[in-house]
């Protein structure tokens, strides 16, 4: 995939180049059709081994009950989401904590609409890198940073920018699921809203297409009032992807998401991503490089050496990365044998 | 999955649960060796203590204790094996500490309670000691005056001190910064201030230089001295364990600093907030020192705490209990039970306030807390 297939504003804009041929008229016309039977069936099981080494198009929209119609997510009134998603740039960062350089003169662009997956070994700076997108870097102390970070065109390290803006046009998912638990799973959904001091005409809208977006509503519907905290792993961490998204964010960063979860729950998000890829541009960081594979469109392979800074060795897209890799650094690692 | 769930359910309903095996449950025959044991215990004690020169009560105890964990250990030992010989024994032990560390509260509550009612009636509540004669029975008069005063100071006392520690926690946890660690050292040493030069130090201040007269107000600006560092410090370890994950998630979602304090950090730690509330209400509501020179306590009664001498329950107490007339003994022990019921009732009320459930619901209602023990009874 050498050029943008999200040029073309197509309310369902798939990687038409990663679909089997006949899969692709189907996509276009409403996701939840083209599941065959034995689609369904099969994703119907527990066992995703299989399912796990599939390349990210080929994996089914599941049309379970359990899992959210498509078509019904669409709540009127509630935002138009084809437009939110914005282009993420940056250019020469470097970071350091106290007088430690982690960071060196990483340049990326993560475009719209699309999923960049951030891979590396532990300790390289990915997630730094991730938290310098919305400044929450600057919240450790003796952190540092120089560079540039362009949403849209605009550097959101600024000075007429505010940090309280820029995270909320850049979300975030943590590592470990965080809802808060004095908050039902309601006002955890509104919390963004409520925190940000938006106003949000109809409540109950914002929070079931917020809960459907992030593939929750199904299972939390008729418990709304419940504290988040006695949902189980996955469905915490979902629930903050829907909080995350309930603010509108043009894009949404993702600190190993899946890292705590089981095979199941991991679909499940994997799912979400999916879906919510279209209208929001995601980046996220993993260590598994199946996930990066399953979920990514583009990938950065970060990388740093015995006391070096992290630096980006390659970049490109997904299946380039993984098939054809131009360095040999990122061939070991994708394949297994360092990291 | 969709097949097989209903099918699961059809299962559960039809077969009956294996009966469940409760490893650590304590049978009639655990209960049968230690009760021998300790009959055993007593038996062999009081022998030793007829053959030989050995007496006093205190000992006694103590003999029958170790005998009795001896026998215990012997027989568990020969039915059980010595693993279980030694989780027994050890079972035992942890559990008769137990029993004395709580046997002051108990012994101070039932003595309390056993004088104080003899002159508790309900008048004590409604009535002052305006008009009480020295030859009038305990049981006249009472002691609303003093009720009235402990509740206003240690009010006043709560409203000023428990906003302000709780900023102070805030500070010290969420904002940081410089002054942190004075401020903390500050804090310390005020915890280790005696509670008399609190009093004398709001005389000094607010009495003597000031020129304001005793009242409660002053009462409770000593109290709320002694109160702030407990507060600010309890408050500050609850404030301490809130997951930064959190803070984090709040930020995230681009709310400013001070909002995530508010509506994320303080409401996740609120139980521990009202916890640190209560412990410097228990703290400030017995005091008597400070109180002496500041509300200086009264017979009659005073509803304004801002102005004039004003009673309270460890002033009432205080001052009748050195009476040489009995009955101002028993009021005075009648007042230090009413204080006793006081504190018990303001921390069950802080407790019911602080414990409910998240969503403006209480916790599981009572009737669904009926189900769940029915269901486990049949």
């Amino acid at each position: 995939m050498t050029d943008d297939p999200e040029i073309t504003r197509d309310p369902n804009p798939v990687r038409v180049t990663e679909l089997p041929p006949s899969v692709a008229p189907n996509q276009a016309l409403g996701a939840d059709e083209f599941v065959s039977e034995e689609k369904s069936s099969e994703l119907g099981l527990e066992d995703t081994g299989e399912l796990l080494d599939m390349p990210r198009a080929s994996q089914a929209r599941v049309d379970d009950p359990r899992f959210e119609s498509r078509q019904t997510e669409r709540t009127p009134g509630v935002g138009d989401r084809s437009s939110s998603a914005s282009e993420l740039i940056t250019e020469h960062i470097n970071a350091w904590f106290g007088s430690n350089h982690v960071l060196n003169e990483v340049s990326l662009q993560m475009h719209a609409q699309s999923v960049t997956a951030l891979i590396g070994p532990s300790g390289c700076g990915k997630s730094t890198f991730l938290r310098i997108l919305n400044r929450m870097h600057e919240l450790v102390p003796g952190a540092a940073l120089a560079g540039r970070v362009l949403l849209d065109g605009q550097d959101v390290y600024d000075p007429s920018q505010r940090p309280t803006d820029t995270r909320r046009r850049i979300g975030m998912v943590f590592q470990k699921p965080n809802p808060f638990p004095a908050m039902s799973i309601y006002d955890n959904v509104l919390a963004g809203p409520k925190l940000t001091r938006t106003a949000v005409a109809d409540k109950d809208a914002l929070v079931e297409d917020s809960l459907r977006r992030a593939g929750l509503w199904n299972e939390v519907r008729a418990r709304l009032r419940e504290p988040g905290g006695a949902l189980s792993g996955g469905q915490q961490q979902r629930l903050c992807i829907a909080r995350a998204l309930a603010i509108r964010p043009q894009v949404l960063l993702m600190d190993e998401p899946c890292s705590a979860l089981d095979p199941t729950s991991t679909r499940r998000i994997e799912e979400t991503i999916d879906e919510i890829s279209y209208d929001i541009t995601i980046v996220i960081v993993t260590h598994n490089m199946q996930q990066a594979q399953r979920v990514s469109d583009r990938c950065a392979f970060f990388l740093a050496g015995e006391n070096e800074p992290g630096r980006i060795v390659e970049e490109g897209t997904t299946q380039q990365m993984f098939n054809n890799p131009r360095e040999k650094q990122t061939e070991d690692y994708v394949s297994g044998r360092f990291g | 999955m969709a097949v097989r769930a209903p099918a699961q359910s059809e299962q559960r309903l039809h077969v009956a649960p294996p009966p469940r095996v409760r490893l650590r449950s304590w049978t009639g025959l655990d209960a049968a060796v230690l009760g021998g044991s300790v009959v055993t215990g007593i038996s062999l004690t009081w022998l030793i203590f007829r053959l030989t020169p050995f007496s006093g009560g205190l000992g006694f105890i103590g003999c029958t204790f170790l005998a009795s964990l001896t026998v215990y250990w012997f027989i568990v030992r020969d039915v059980e094996g010595p693993l279980a010989a030694k989780d027994k024994l050890v079972t035992v032990l942890i559990g008769s500490a137990a029993v004395v560390v709580l046997m002051p509260l108990v012994v101070i509550i039932v003595f309390v309670a056993s004088r104080g009612l003899k002159a508790l009636r309900f008048n004590f509540f409604v009535k002052t000691l305006e008009s009480v004669g020295p030859l009038d029975p305990a049981t006249a008069g009472g002691g609303m005056h003093a009720i009235v005063g402990t509740l206003e100071q240690v009010g006043i006392a709560f409203l000023i001190s428990v906003p302000l520690a709780i900023l102070t926690a805030v500070y010290l946890n969420e904002v940081g910064g410089r002054f942190a660690r004075p401020v903390r050292f500050v804090v310390d040493a005020m915890s280790g201030v005696p509670s008399i030069v609190a009093g004398l130090f709001i005389y000094a201040v607010w009495i003597v230089q000031l020129g304001n007269s005793f009242s409660g107000m002053a009462g409770a600006l000593a109290l709320s001295v002694l109160m702030l560092p407990t507060v600010i410090r309890t408050s500050e370890e609850m404030l301490r364990i809130v997951p930064d994950g959190l803070r984090e998630a709040s930020l995230a979602l681009g709310s400013p600093e001070w909002r995530t304090v508010l509506r994320v950090v303080i409401p996740t730690a609120r139980t521990g907030l009202i916890t640190a509330a209560i412990l410097g209400v228990a703290r400030a509501v017995g005091e008597t020192a400070p109180l002496i020179m500041t509300s200086f306590g009264a017979s009659i009664l005073n509803a304004n705490p801002f102005s004039g001498a004003q009673a309270s329950l460890p002033t009432f107490v205080y001052s009748l209990i050195r009476s040489p007339q009995q009955s101002q003994i028993d009021r005075a022990w009648t007042g230090a039970f009413v204080l006793i019921a006081l504190v018990l009732g303001l921390f069950t009320l802080a407790r019911i306030l602080g414990g409910r459930a998240v969503g403006g619901k209480r916790g599981p209602s009572l009737a669904s807390r009926l189900t769940s023990v029915r269901r486990r009874l049949s």
